[in-house]
Formats: C-alpha cells, sequence, structure tokens
C-alpha cells in the first residue's frame, strides 16, 4: 500500500501528487446532497434529492513552493482539455459510484452501442435490464442491503459489457498493477477484462462457466501496462451468456486478488472550488484547497 | 395524467424520500431530431419552470374549465459543456448563446422562433427512470447575461400559427328540407382545422401542391382550395322519407386521423343511369377548382371514402351493379353539352349498390363503368385516381385502393373535344353517397408515383393536430379577412366555450369540445400529510352566475340572384381583336358569385333580357355598332377569396366591346354585362334565456350574457353549452388557487384531483387542475396548482 497514500490531481496521463496530509489535521471531505427538504400541511418531511457529491477540503501549512505553484497554475487557467481527477487512496474502488453497483444507483440499463448516451455501461450484443433481487446479493460484502438490484445481460454469442465509455468513464492506470473483480451468476460463461486505451492493450481473466450462485471474477492488468487509462468489462463465450452481475471493483494493487468490494468513487472527476495561499513560514506556503466531485 | 398505470412511478411519486430527474434539449437544427452537438441543455439548468393555464373570456371569479391553455417555459442556464471527450468546452452557454459569439458552434443558427424546447421531468423508480415531456414549443427568448447565465423562455407552439387568415365565403339555402338546399352547417371543427391547416399543421394530409381543389370535409363542406357554391339537392332518402327532417341531425361522421367526415348515408335519390336522369339528384355541393381540367393533360383525384361490402348509405332495394351514384364527379367543360343533360362530359368516382366503387367516364355519347374492385367489409379507405384522355382517343385509367394500384386503358375511345369550352373554375361536385373525407383534385400528366409498389402522397397520415367535434354549428362562416390566426382560434373556440392549447407532452395542438365539469374519481391524491403544502378556499359570491343569456343570428341565401356587378359604360369592357381581356371584379363579403361562362344576347335583345331580371349575361358589339356573331366569349373565374375576374376573349378579329342597343331608337348604346352571385341574408337576431331560479332565491340574479357574435348563429346548438354553464355557476363554489404540492411529473391540465386533509379545513375536496406552475429547482420537484371543485359535488 505504499504509494496508495498520496492524493493525485490531474487529468489522466497527467496526475500529480497533492502536498502530503498534514498530521492530525487531515483532510475533510462533505458529502452534500443537492436537494431540499418539504413539511407538509401536517407536519410529514419529504425530501427531493437530485444527487449526492463530495467536496474534499484541503489545507497545507507547510506546502513547498513548487507544489504552490503547480496548484496556483490549475486554479488560474482551468485545464480544459481534459477533466481534472482526484485519486482518493481512502477510496480503493476506482469505479464511479454507480458503475460499481452496475446501474444501480441510476436506476439505468446498459445501452446498446450508443456510446453518445450517457447509461453506466454500454453493450456490443444482446439485451439488457436490471433485476430487482432484493436481499439476494453476493453474500459478505457491503451490498446487501445498499442496493436492491443487478444488471442482468442477456447476449446469445460473443459481446462485450463495457463501463461507461466517456471520458470521464475511464480510470487511471499511473502504470500500477489493476485488479477488476466482478460479482457474477447465471448460464453461459464469461471473463472478466480490463481495456487500456492503446488499441489492443486488453488484459483478460481467465472463462468462468456460470451457475446459479454468485461467483466473483477478476481481471489484472500487470504493473507498467502501456496506457495510461482503462475501463473495464465482461466478454461472454461464444456459447452465449444470460449473466447477471453486481459488484463491480477496480482497484491498484501491488499484489495479490481483489480485495473486498467497496463502494466506487476513488478516482471522481473534479473542479477546483476554492484555492488560496498565505506566507506564514520562511520558504514554505500555506494552502488552502477545496475540490468539489462535478 | 401521464403513466397513470405505472406503479413503479406512482409509488416513486408519493415516496418520502424521491430522487427526480431532468432533461431540457433545444432543437437547434429545428428538424425534430435534437440532435445538434449542442442541443442538450440538462447540465446547464440551474432552475427551470413551466406554467400552464387556462386562459377564458369569462370573468376571473369564474373559473371555468373551459379557454385556451396557454404554457410557458422558462430556464435559468449556467456552465460550460462537459465533453465525453473530457474537458470541458471552451465557451460557457451565455457565450455560446450569444448570437455575435463568431466561435460559437451556434453562430449563424436561428436561436429563437425556429427551434423547439423540450422539457422532460421524472424521477428515479424502482424499475428506472421514468421522464415525461412537460413542453414542446419554440423558443421565444433568448437572453445571454455578463455573468454567464442565460434565460431562456419558451412558449407553446401556438406562438407560431401566426398566418393571416381569410375564410371563404360560404353560404347556404335555408330549406332544411326537400327539393333545394341540404344543411351543411359548418362544425367548428372545419373552422380550427382551416386555420390549423394555414399555418401548416395537418391533421390530415395536406393540400397537394399545384393542386386545383381541396375538400377536407372535416365538419364543413367547404373547399380549402378551390370555391364552394351553396349546397344543392334534397335530403330525401330512398325511402322517401327526410334524412334529418330539419333538424342538426348527423350532419357529419366520424372519419379517419379522428376527425369528421361528410356523412353519405342520406343521398336522397339515386339515377339509373350514373347521371341525373329526369331531374332527380341528390344531395351534393357543387365546388369550383381555382383551374380549368385539360382532360388530355391528365387529371388525379383522391379521398378517403368509407365503402366496401354493406357500407352504409342509403341504397334504394332492387339497384343493379351497373346503376351508380356518384361519389365525386369532374366536369371538365362548359354547358353547351347541356347543364342537366344525362350525360354531360365528365369523369366520376361513383358507388354501386354492393359497397363498391367504380370510374365512370363520360363523353357525351358514351358512358361507361369501369368498377374499381373494393374487396372486404366496409372501412375507411383510400382512393386515388388517374385519368388521362390520349391522343388516340382511348382514356388510361390507373387507380389505386387497398394499396393495389391498377393501370388500365379502355378499348373505347372517348371524344373529350377541346374544342369544348374549358372552364377556368371546372365545375367539380362532391355527393352524399358515401361518406368522405380529404378530397383533393389536382393536374398532372402521371400518376403520383413511377413505382406502384410506393404509396401515394396522402394514404398514410400521421395527424399532426387533436382537433374534437364542436358543438357549435354555424349557418354560414363569418366575414374574415386577414385576421391574426390566434385570435381567430381564440373567438372560434371561445364561442362554445370550448377548450384548446398544447398537448403537455408532444407539443401538438389540440381543440376539445365543452367538457362538462361532472365530478369523475381523482387520478392523484394529494395528503395535507405530506405532499398538500398549504391551502387557501375563499368562497366569494362574485363567482355565481344563475342567468345565462344567449343571443344568435343566423344567414341563408335567397335563390333568386342579386347583381354582382352590373356594367354602367359601353366602353368600359373593350377588348381588342384577337386578345384576352381580363377585368378584376371584388367581390364582397358573404357573396358567392356566378362562376362559368355567360350567356350572349343579341343587340337587339340585351335590354329585354336585362330588365326581365336575367343574370349571367353580355353582349359583343363592335366597335362601329355593328353585330359580332361569334368568335367572343366571357367567362367569370374566382382568383382570390374576394376577387373574381372576368375574362372575356375575343376571336371575332376585330375589336369588341359589351354594349348593346338601347331600347329606344336613336338613344346611344347602352352597356351589356351583367353578372349575378349569391349573397347572405341575416335573420332576426334571436335571444334565449337559462335561469336557476333556486339560486336566485339564495344569492339573486347574477346574469352571464354570452354577447353576439357572428360565431353565435344556431340557439339551438348553444342551448346546452348555456344550459352547462348555468349548471356550473349556480353556487359559489371557490376556485381553489396557487396550492403548493410536491412536484408530480405526471399531472397535467384538466386531471382530477383530490386534496385530503382531515383535520384542516377541506377534509376532502375533489376539482380539477385549471392550472399549474411546476418548478425543477435544486429543491426539488414542486408544483403549485389551481383547482377548479366540482359544482355537483358542492354543498350550497
Amino acid at each position: 500500500m505504499s504509494y496508495l497514500d498520496r492524493f493525485l490531481l490531474g487529468p489522466l496521463g497527467a496526475m500529480t501528487e497533492l502536498p502530503g496530509i498534514p498530521a492530525r489535521k487531515g483532510v475533510k471531505v462533505d458529502h452534500e446532497r443537492i436537494g431540499g427538504t418539504d413539511r407538509g400541511l401536517r407536519g410529514g418531511l419529504s425530501e427531493d434529492v437530485w444527487a449526492t457529491k463530495r467536496s474534499w477540503v484541503f489545507g497545507w501549512d507547510l506546502a513547498h513552493a513548487r507544489q504552490a505553484q503547480r496548484l496556483v497554475g490549475r486554479w488560474r487557467s482551468p485545464y480544459r482539455a481534459s477533466a481534472l481527477r482526484l485519486l482518493d487512496p481512502m477510496v480503493p474502488n476506482l469505479l464511479s459510484p454507480d458503475v460499481a453497483v452496475c446501474g444501480s444507483m441510476s436506476r439505468t440499463p446498459a445501452g446498446l452501442g450508443d456510446p453518445t448516451s450517457t447509461p453506466w455501461a454500454y453493450i456490443t450484443a444482446g439485451t439488457t435490464a436490471f433485476d430487482i433481487i432484493g436481499l439476494g446479493q453476493p453474500a459478505d460484502t457491503e451490498l446487501v442491503g445498499l442496493v436492491d438490484s443487478c444488471a442482468h445481460w442477456t447476449v446469445p454469442g460473443v459481446g462485450v459489457l463495457y463501463s461507461e465509455i466517456a471520458e470521464w468513464g475511464r480510470m487511471p492506470l499511473l502504470g500500477r498493477r489493476t485488479v477488476f473483480s466482478a460479482y457474477v451468476r447465471g448460464s453461459g460463461s464469461v471473463l472478466a477484462s480490463v481495456y487500456g486505451e492503446t488499441p489492443g492493450a486488453t488484459y483478460a481473466g481467465s472463462s468462468t462457466t456460470l451457475t446459479s450462485s454468485w461467483q466473483r471474477i477478476q481481471a489484472i492488468a500487470p504493473a507498467a501496462a502501456a496506457s495510461v487509462s482503462f475501463r473495464v468489462g465482461l466478454v461472454s463465450g461464444s456459447g452465449g451468456a444470460d449473466v447477471q452481475t453486481i459488484g463491480w471493483q477496480a482497484e491498484h494493487l501491488p499484489a495479490g486478488n481483489a480485495t473486498d468490494w467497496s463502494p466506487g468513487g476513488g478516482a471522481a472527476e473534479v473542479l477546483l472550488t476554492e484555492f488560496g495561499e498565505g506566507y506564514r513560514v520562511l520558504g514554505r506556503r500555506a494552502l488552502e484547497l477545496t475540490v468539489g466531485e462535478v | 395524467m401521464q403513466l397513470p398505470d405505472d406503479t413503479d412511478l406512482a409509488a416513486a411519486v408519493d415516496a418520502r424520500s424521491r430522487v427526480p430527474i431532468a432533461r431540457l434539449r433545444a432543437d437547434w437544427s429545428a428538424n425534430g431530431l435534437y440532435l445538434n452537438p449542442e442541443s442538450d441543455l440538462t447540465q446547464f439548468v440551474q432552475s427551470v419552470e413551466v406554467e400552464r393555464a387556462l386562459a377564458t373570456d369569462l370573468p376571473p371569479e369564474v373559473s371555468l374549465v373551459d379557454g385556451q391553455s396557454i404554457a410557458k417555459l422558462t430556464a435559468t442556464l449556467k456552465g460550460r459543456r462537459r465533453l465525453s471527450s473530457g474537458g470541458y468546452a471552451e465557451l460557457d452557454i451565455a457565450q455560446t448563446l450569444s448570437p455575435l459569439r463568431t466561435d460559437s458552434p451556434l453562430y449563424g443558427v436561428p436561436l429563437v422562433g425556429r427551434p423547439d424546447v423540450n422539457l422532460e421531468l421524472g424521477l428515479r423508480t424502482a424499475a428506472g427512470p421514468r421522464l415525461i415531456s412537460q413542453f414542446v414549443g419554440p423558443v421565444n427568448t433568448v437572453d445571454p447575461r455578463p455573468d454567464g447565465t442565460v434565460e431562456l423562455e419558451a412558449l407553446d407552439a401556438a406562438d407560431r400559427m401566426r398566418t393571416d387568415i381569410t375564410l371563404p365565403a360560404f353560404i347556404q339555402y335555408p330549406d332544411r328540407t326537400a327539393t333545394y338546399g341540404n344543411i351543411f352547417d359548418v362544425n367548428t371543427q372545419w373552422v380550427v382545422d382551416f386555420i390549423l391547416r394555414r399555418n401548416g399543421i395537418y391533421a390530415s394530409p395536406p393540400p397537394r401542391p399545384g393542386g386545383i381543389l381541396s375538400v377536407t370535409g372535416h365538419g364543413g363542406a367547404v373547399a380549402e382550395v378551390g370555391h364552394t357554391r351553396p349546397p344543392f339537392g334534397d335530403m330525401t332518402r330512398a325511402s322517401g322519407g327526410l334524412a334529418f327532417g330539419g333538424g342538426t341531425g348527423a350532419l357529419w361522421t366520424p372519419g379517419v386521423f379522428g376527425l369528421l367526415a361528410n356523412d353519405g348515408s342520406w343521398c336522397g335519390k339515386y339515377d339509373t343511369t350514373g347521371g341525373y336522369a329526369g331531374g332527380v339528384r341528390g344531395g351534393y355541393v357543387q365546388h369550383y377548382a381555382t383551374a380549368a381540367i385539360p382532360l388530355e393533360l391528365g387529371v388525379g383525384l383522391q379521398g378517403w371514402v368509407y365503402c366496401g361490402t354493406s357500407a352504409t348509405h342509403d341504397v334504394p332495394g332492387g339497384l343493379t351493379e351497373s346503376q351508380t351514384r356518384e361519389v365525386f364527379s369532374l366536369f371538365p367543360y362548359s354547358f353547351p353539352d347541356g347543364y342537366a343533360a344525362v350525360n354531360r362530359k365528365r369523369i366520376s368516382l361513383v358507388c354501386r349498390p354492393s359497397g363498391g366503387l367504380g370510374i365512370r367516364v363520360c363523353d357525351g355519347a358514351r358512358n361507361d363503368l369501369y368498377s374499381l374492385p373494393v374487396s372486404g367489409a366496409a372501412a375507411w379507405r383510400y382512393v386515388g385516381v388517374h385519368v388521362v384522355w390520349r391522343g388516340d382517343g382511348k382514356v388510361d385509367i390507373v387507380h389505386r385502393v387497398d394499396g393495389a394500384t391498377v393501370v388500365r386503358t379502355s378499348s373505347v375511345t372517348y371524344d373529350f373535344s377541346t374544342d369544348q369550352l374549358l372552364l377556368a373554375n371546372a365545375q367539380i361536385n362532391t355527393w352524399c353517397s358515401l361518406p368522405w373525407q380529404d378530397f383533393q383534385v389536382w393536374r398532372a400528366a402521371s400518376p403520383p408515383s413511377t413505382s406502384l409498389a410506393e404509396e401515394w402522397p396522402g394514404e398514410t397520415w400521421t395527424p399532426q393536430a387533436e382537433i374534437g367535434k364542436g358543438r357549435n354549428h354555424l349557418t354560414y362562416l363569418p366575414d374574415v379577412v386577414g385576421a391574426d390566426s390566434v385570435e381567430l382560434l381564440d373567438e372560434v373556440i371561445g364561442a362554445e366555450f370550448g377548450t384548446s392549447g398544447n398537448r403537455m407532452t408532444d407539443g401538438q395542438f389540440f381543440f376539445r369540445p365543452r367538457a362538462s365539469l361532472t365530478a369523475s374519481t381523482a387520478v392523484k391524491t394529494v395528503t395535507a400529510d405530506v405532499s398538500l403544502l398549504d391551502l387557501s378556499m375563499p368562497t366569494r359570491v362574485d363567482s355565481v352566475r344563475n342567468i345565462i343569456s344567449v343571443r344568435a343570428q343566423a344567414g341563408y341565401t335567397q335563390y333568386e340572384q342579386e347583381v354582382l356587378y352590373d356594367s354602367q359604360d359601353p366602353w368600359e369592357f373593350l377588348v381588342p381583336a384577337y386578345t384576352i381581356g381580363l377585368f378584376e371584379i371584388p367581390i364582397t363579403a358573404h357573396t358567392v358569385p356566378y362562376l362559368g361562362f355567360l350567356t350572349a344576347q343579341t343587340p337587339e335583345n340585351y335590354s329585354e333580357a336585362a330588365s326581365r331580371g336575367d343574370m349571367n349575361i353580355y353582349c359583343p358589339l363592335r366597335t362601329d355598332n355593328n353585330l359580332i356573331n361569334t368568335g367572343v366569349g366571357a367567362q367569370l373565374e374566382h382568383i382570390a377569396p374576394r376577387m373574381a375576374r372576368l375574362r372575356i376573349r375575343n376571336d371575332s378579329g376585330v375589336a369588341a366591346r359589351l354594349a348593346a342597343y338601347s331600347p329606344t331608337a336613336g338613344e346611344p348604346n347602352i352597356p351589356a354585362l351583367k353578372v349575378g352571385c349569391l349573397r347572405i341574408e341575416k335573420r332576426p337576431e334571436v335571444q334565449q334565456v337559462h335561469t336557476a331560479p333556486d339560486s336566485i332565491a339564495k344569492y339573486g340574479s347574477r346574469t352571464l350574457p354570452l354577447a353576439l357574435t357572428e360565431w353565435r348563429q344556431r340557439l339551438d346548438t348553444l342551448a346546452p353549452v348555456a344550459v352547462q354553464l348555468r349548471n356550473e355557476l349556480d353556487k359559489p363554489v371557490p376556485p381553489l388557487t396557487n396550492i403548493p404540492i410536491k412536484g408530480d411529473p405526471r399531472l397535467e391540465l384538466f386531471d382530477a384531483v383530490r386534496l385530503l386533509d382531515p383535520q384542516g379545513i377541506a377534509p376532502s375536496v375533489t376539482g380539477r387542475v385549471v392550472k399549474i406552475r411546476r418548478r425543477a429547482t435544486k429543491t426539488g420537484l414542486r408544483d403549485v396548482i389551481d383547482l377548479r371543485p366540482f359544482p355537483s359535488t358542492w354543498p350550497v
């Protein structure tokens, strides 16, 4: 876990380390609900929630000038050619919160071969839906009680179920060994796969025959894989598959197999929302930075 | 109520914790596809509001469920577009929507007027996201601000209906009985449809480009392209009885596209040869096309006809299949072949006693029936026919029914000699032998498509508007010249207190007759515990109306022609040799000019004929006062709604003028042209008062006068509307206004909603929604509604 302890900020391919988190000060992470509450005429409470977004509040009292200059540059000149990403080392699952639960949050089935729409995933063949399964989630995961559904993909032959196609659906690879894991059950066979953005940079797991019980399958991209970023997907065998899937996780792991599933959000797309600088200690900079999830 | 059966959505709407979703798009490319890369505005929306309300002419305290629904969308936008390829667009939305930014992808694109805006709102449900379209209408205002925000405003599609409308003159004979005049009172639907069609909104197939006649029949026998004479013929059935006995009857019958059709079940008499032998006539309407029909050039006709086995029509017993009745008749030529002649030259679509169809080709000598196979039971069918008289004298006929095209050529030859005088406005009759609608005639050398497997234009059509059957009937069409479409619609629909507007989901125009405010089961319950946020219920005596007075005035034409133009100067119409003289004659309101060839008189006889009251006569005279025997013809044409034209053709070899000898010898010549017309004669105004004595006893007399307008012509059709108004207004039912509730994207105008507050001032009250202001802001979805409780359930 040695290199997982720093926050990284920057566009994919150019993420740089933020100053180390000061001892005892830490980072404040707010989970803000965009929405409002109402009281009925007779007092009942209700709420409308459009979305929940995080913001990270950083404070460094003793940052180096070089680190300060880098942030001043980002702040003064919003980088538009590519989106800023924040790698939060406290959230191991790099996938977006919705992809990590296979669309159960947005309640959107994967789209069919249409990269312009924005469902959580898209497919090259077959049909998708999402099934309400209640408590029937993979046992011993956080999923039980967190979501009540899973994605359902029926495909007659070989097909791919990709995580969302847009740039914000790609995760940073950073030359690190990366493990993608997913829970699957059903009939036919599938394999998990990690796709680098370089053509042909595909790291597939082994084909697994599905049963009526949940199995966890995984694919591993080795350290120093050529690509800058990746997305993940399931590939059906030539005999097709009728697969339910949930609990996707992509994590940077120096060694070993996938760790326990945790909610996604580890590589959020962000904007810098507040920034301030102070000169308090000779040769050092006091920095305050707030980063908001888009 | 949209998606009333979606239980997942219903559960999500009523849940205490809700996840709303929204989508706002602008169709910058204005092609209905919303595919412009800048179309999706969802990510910029700071707040968006749609207000939809019924406007009515009635006093504000009398908030009835009627009037014109007016909708408006306002949205506040801000931000920079997030690109799916990563990063953000260079320009923010205010810069993008600034017409002056040359680097905007929308530079040069019209941002207002043309593009539609579509708002969808919804909720995430257990079964997935549900979006319901809330608004479709053109962008009215784009207001980018220096701070990067944009105020966007869009109005109903009605905002686009700005064509000026001139109604054709339509008058009819007063009879509701035998011999003359059928009654073809015009239903509100025809007027509404006419206005929409003039604005490019077609509930049924549009008129063909270059077509010479189009009669929709949607509640009116009036041509939209072409001109219409007073309906003619009689209303007796084959059995001898009167079709409608003078009542309103089923003049119009439900047709295709949800519109009315000309009812053909009361044709009157039949003939045995296909002509009108022995002066026996059925009910028909005489139309005049906008141009001649040169048969050698080719002519097509199309229409939707209710035909097939046992199609409902008034078939006398004992007819054989060769004994047909006409549905549409085209008369390309003038009268030399005899107006009432059995064998007047014509091409006709006819129906046969079996319910099948046929085409009659009659050249004066031959009168042949070409049967048109119609298989199967009675149904609405698209019927298309194209006829060309070939150089070798044979006739090519192409006809299309039931999706099958048949090409045939006659084995015999016909004499449609072009020596016959071509009518500038060819006469075309529509008959009452079978129900029909959307009848059109056009000139074309060949049938619609070269590949016969293809459809003919208009064979399939997706209605672009929903136009109901009105409750008002007009004996004549009011005098309207160059009126604003929207204002005219308000007048027409307001006359019968109907409702109109643009549908919430697709922005399509709708017209619905006034619905009674009868109690109905609520489609939605709003509880004070959660979803009802506030309530006010002011009862005011101002809302009571217990005397409804209605004024109406009908108008009909007389049988006798009146003078349209009587020349006052013997030199007024001077036509040089071998030329055609064209003289325009303006027409006043409610006037149907006599169209066709005028009758020539000799110079000696003209003054006698004129003093006898003969109409449509003229006399060609040489400039040296000598008689012209042949070579001069005069014809009256209709060239615009308010303009006729006299066409004088002079092939006599010398200059001609229209003059005749004075009856007194030695006096100068007298002018010699007299053209007739039919004019309206308004009947005396009538009034009817509907009172509610109980209400007068309780609350005193309060009158609602329904003023006399040209749109109120018959008391009998307006009486039910007045009675309904009285029944709804005779109690002080409070309008519940500005009630905030939790937003429900399914809810729309006219829905019945029940408010439940057992501990409060309104334990249970049910009413109809007459106004919705729906806001989606960062704090969620809210509706503010106006509710009109059902009077029948109101206690006092």
